[in-house]
């Protein structure tokens, strides 16, 4: 799957999009993971392009929430479709990964503006 | 197209388990935003049977998909996954702990539960030797 990186500020934000199931949770896995150990302040995952998750899409959050904490910055999540955002309430990966409804909220939340 | 079908359970066969789910999908002209739950379902369910179930064993385990789509009055569609491996009721597997903290956080066990939090009812089943996971949901 492709993930976009861009920087707003000090916040970095990754774009994932299209599918994020069982066949492309490695490929993703690893991009997150990358961009938590180059993010300096915050990383903010924008979901607005990302259509399906699965629980093996969780773990790559899940792995980057915990690389994220290890390092000491926060990880936020926004724009989720309402299939997105019910897998992560259904899960309480709301509570690993606050969401935002906009980039705008996510990237002030995370500079503390 | 047809209502089922069989596949060996392995990863790289997820694919055709989710193509064939979007086509019978499109044939049945259903609504493709109430697809989700479905997906899902399939992926989990099949991606387990592929990796806990093949792996206890040195044969090839067999799947079967199969969807039905029940019109007015019930609007609902059912599906069915059938398998011959181990015995395993998924249903019967404790809930995940979904308030744990972080450094306690696994997916063990989340396919499942998203699964049966998305459908109306998933009920298991042994019988003549494979196991069979029925899944049901209405739409509005």
């Amino acid at each position: 799957m492709e993930i976009k990186r861009s920087e707003h500020g000090n916040i970095t934000v990754v774009s994932p999009s299209g599918r994020l199931g069982f066949d492309e949770a490695a490929g993703a896995q690893e991009q997150f993971e990358n961009a938590v150990a180059e993010a300096s302040v915050g990383i903010v995952c924008d979901c607005v392009a990302l259509d399906y998750i699965s629980s093996a899409g969780l773990r790559a959050f899940l792995i980057a929430a915990k690389a994220a904490e290890q390092k000491g910055i926060p990880l936020v999540a926004c724009n989720l479709n309402e299939n997105v955002a019910s897998v992560f309430t259904i899960s309480g990966f709301d509570r690993i990964v606050p969401l935002h409804d906009t980039l705008e909220a996510a990237v002030a939340a995370l500079s503390g503006d | 197209m047809g209502n089922s079908l069989g596949l060996l359970a392995q990863t790289s066969s997820l694919v055709d388990a989710q193509r064939f789910l979007v086509e019978w999908w499109g044939a049945q002209s259903l609504p493709e935003e109430a697809r989700f739950p479905f997906e899902l379902a399939v992926e989990e369910l099949f991606v387990n049977i592929a990796t806990h179930g093949q792996a206890a064993l040195d044969r090839d385990v067999n799947v079967e998909l199969e969807l039905e789509w029940l019109g007015t009055p019930d609007n609902k569609v059912i599906l069915t996954i059938s398998d011959d491996g181990p015995q395993f009721d998924p249903t019967a597997k404790e809930i995940p702990d979904t308030d744990a903290p972080l450094d306690n956080r696994t997916t063990g066990g989340l396919g499942i539960h998203l699964t049966r939090s998305l459908m109306d009812s998933v009920t298991y089943r042994a019988i003549n030797g494979r196991n069979q996971l029925r899944l049901e949901k209405q739409f509005e």
